[in-house]
């Protein structure tokens, strides 16, 4: 009578843990195993820096029911298979974080295509895609993760300049962006990936206990690591 | 030759394409972006407006009449409009005493409106501040998300049988026998009539029959905030000395209930310029902050639209038999598109043989976050994609996005219409992929606006 939302590091860990105590948890997520490693083991500099929590992740035996859960108390949940509603005696919520939106980065301009989050360029570059030529990544937050992306880029041929800054900025194009102006300083590019920092995510407010990045807000996962240690062991 | 030619499909092109779509007519519209509602329509504010001053102006009683047939409309094309009501607040004495004569101002006007105590807005807005002495309530105010209440006009017109083109900008006009020659680049269209509903450009279609006017862009900008039920009602401090500067804007909320504060009015050289500045989020906060005991919680976006303006009304004329302006249309546009459409239908009735269709097609359209546990279970039994979500925050599926596509291929269309997308950026990239699977490419709004490469 254990249901865990999301079926990333955190929950797999909670959900294994449990199962040592003895307590058989129903894991559910939206897009299977894996959370947002599912997409890092995807970018060969990802799969390197976060190679403790992705093999944890593969090595795990640990069962996701697919769905989608769009309510606690009572558990409503919707899938392919239809829509099911369970009583949960207790609900362990581990829907992790996600990036600011630009705006609450300070991104101010237009809006035009080619501004992006880094998470949704992480998305699209795990599946190959093309995110411009001439890249522009600005980070509010120093964390590993964006040089990782940085060496990528470099690697897959873009043009790749990183702005470590908390200055606002402005993005200036017509179609798509063309130049952004930071400090007094314009810096020519077609592409804006903005790191300014994550949130929450769990916009159904689902309630339960909360554990894993959904506190902690972050691409370092050793924070994570901990917060996890911390209310589980 | 078709009998009807609209050039725009913003919420007025949209409206007159829906109103014509209910008669015997050929009718086809052209737009430059690639869906509906994507210029001047996607960056107002989605206020549905209890009235517009001067009293007696076209752009007040279009308002009045067009208010009034709103929940009709939203019915008839299944867009989502909610009277959420506009409390009008007096937050000194002066204002405070200004407000019987208000009052009566408006309902000599026509316009209901209701006093409320300071005690009665404090229990409506807990957020408000405490020294506010207190108000007048107008309960026909109300909110829509203009890009889907355009694109849904723009589906039941298509599913009457009008013709759309979208990337589809016009080059040229010129007179042919009785009609016009629509030169576009996407071919030539013969019309018997042109209805210019081009925006921010009508001075510029206008010009090619030979009508001088001149539109100017007005840009207002307008901060989201994400914290839903920091206010129920939109909220309007009654300006002590009402000018250009002060008047306007408010601390507004969205469709969904999501805080929006603006627009202010700034003049700007381009009708491109849709650009937000640091100063002009500092000055609305600034502006609107006052109001409240707090600001709401977190920063979604920043936005600015452009309102196109031709003097101090609307203007719609017929300068050469057959092709009708629908011009200048600023605030309160979206609130007076029905009663535009009603004019200009009547403007043709001089023009054109105007005979009703037998049979009108309501196209449907389901949210999969307003169904009941039973409905989805069916729709989830006949169509698998309702039960693949991909938006989380507003419960958006799979089948829902790719049924926007053909409202117009584009993520904006899509963000809009669905909502998917619209408070966080975490299903963005699986919309892409949606996109980019159906349609080959993807574009943010027009050609040339390209996501991925």
């Amino acid at each position: 009578m254990v249901a865990i939302i999301g079926a990333g590091y955190a929950s797999l860990t909670v959900a294994e843990k449990l199962l040592e105590e003895g307590v058989k948890a129903t894991v559910y997520d939206l897009k299977g195993k894996g959370g947002e490693f599912a997409v890092f083991a995807r970018i060969e500099e990802l799969r390197e820096l976060y190679e403790k929590f992705i093999e944890r992740i593969e090595e795990s035996q640990v069962d996701v029911v697919r769905g989608f859960v769009a309510s606690t108390n009572p558990l409503r949940i919707v899938s392919d298979r239809g829509v099911e509603k369970k009583e949960e005696k207790e609900v362990f919520v581990c829907t992790g974080a996600v990036d600011l939106t630009p705006a609450a980065s300070e991104v101010y301009g237009k809006r035009l295509a080619g501004i992006y989050t880094l998470e949704t360029a992480i998305r699209l570059l795990a599946d190959g895609k093309r995110v411009g030529k001439r890249v522009l990544i600005l980070s509010r937050k120093d964390e590993r993760i964006v040089s990782a992306i940085e060496n990528h880029l470099t690697r897959k041929d873009y043009e790749v300049e990183v702005l470590h800054s908390e200055e606002p900025v402005e993005v200036y194009g017509s179609k798509r962006v063309e130049r952004v102006e930071i400090a007094g300083e314009s810096v020519p590019c077609d592409t804006l990936i903005v790191y300014g920092g994550r949130k929450p995510f769990n916009p159904r407010k689902l309630e339960g206990m909360l554990v894993g990045n959904v506190v902690e807000c972050t691409y370092d996962y050793e924070k994570v690591y901990r917060n996890v240690q911390r209310i589980m062991f | 030759m078709k009998d009807v030619l609209i050039v725009g499909a913003g919420v007025t092109g949209s409206f007159i394409a829906k109103e014509l779509s209910k008669y015997k007519l050929d009718v086809v519209v052209v737009e430059r972006k690639s869906g509906a509602g994507l210029d001047q329509t996607k960056g107002c504010s989605g206020i549905i407006h209890p009235l517009q001053l001067p009293f007696g102006s076209l752009k007040s009683k279009l308002c009045l009449k067009g208010n009034a047939m709103m929940d009709e409309e939203a019915d008839e094309l299944g867009f989502t409009f909610k009277r959420v009501g506009l409390i009008l607040v007096a937050t000194n004495f002066i204002t405070f005493l200004a407000i019987p004569l208000i009052q009566l101002y408006f309902k000599v006007n026509g316009v209901k409106s209701g006093r409320l105590s300071r005690k009665k807005i404090l229990e409506m807005v807990p957020n408000i501040r405490r020294d506010i002495w207190g108000g007048l309530f107008l309960p026909t105010a109300g909110v829509v998300n203009p890009v889907e209440m355009t694109a849904c006009a723009m589906r039941f017109a298509k599913a009457n049988g009008v013709e759309f083109h979208y990337d589809c900008e016009v080059t040229g006009i010129e007179r042919k026998g009785e009609g016009f020659v629509v030169k576009t680049t996407k071919g030539d269209f013969e019309a018997k009539c042109v209805i210019n509903c081009a925006g921010l450009y009508a001075d510029d279609i206008a010009k090619m029959v030979g009508y001088d006017m001149e539109i100017t862009p007005g840009k207002g900008t307008h901060v989201v905030f994400e914290e839903r039920g920091f206010s129920n009602h939109l909220v309007v401090a009654i300006p002590l000395k009402p000018n250009k500067r002060t008047k306007g804007g408010g601390a507004l909320i969205g469709f969904d209930g999501k805080p929006i504060w603006g627009p202010n009015l700034i003049d700007v050289d381009s009708k491109e310029d849709t650009s937000v500045k640091k100063r002009e989020v500092m000055g609305i906060m600034e502006k609107f902050s006052p109001l409240f005991r707090r600001k709401p919680e977190g920063v979604v976006a920043f936005y600015a639209g452009l309102r196109s303006i031709a003097g101090r009304d609307f203007v719609i004329n017929q300068p050469v038999e057959g092709f009708i302006n629908v011009a200048g249309i600023q605030s309160p546009g979206l609130t007076a598109a029905p009663a535009i459409a009603e004019m200009v239908i009547e403007m043709l009735s001089s023009v054109l043989k105007l005979e009703r269709k037998e049979e009108i097609r309501k196209p449907e359209w389901r949210r999969t976050a307003e169904m009941s546990d039973e409905e989805l279970k069916e729709a989830i039994a006949e169509n698998k994609d309702f039960g693949e979500i991909i938006c989380v925050c507003n419960m958006v599926s799979k089948a829902e996005i790719l049924k926007a596509l053909e409202e117009g291929a584009c993520f904006d269309t899509v963000r809009h219409l669905t909502w998917a997308g619209m408070d966080c950026c975490k299903c963005h990239a699986d919309i892409f992929k949606l996109i980019e699977e159906r349609e080959g490419k993807v574009k943010k709004e027009m050609e040339g606006s390209e996501i991925i490469w």
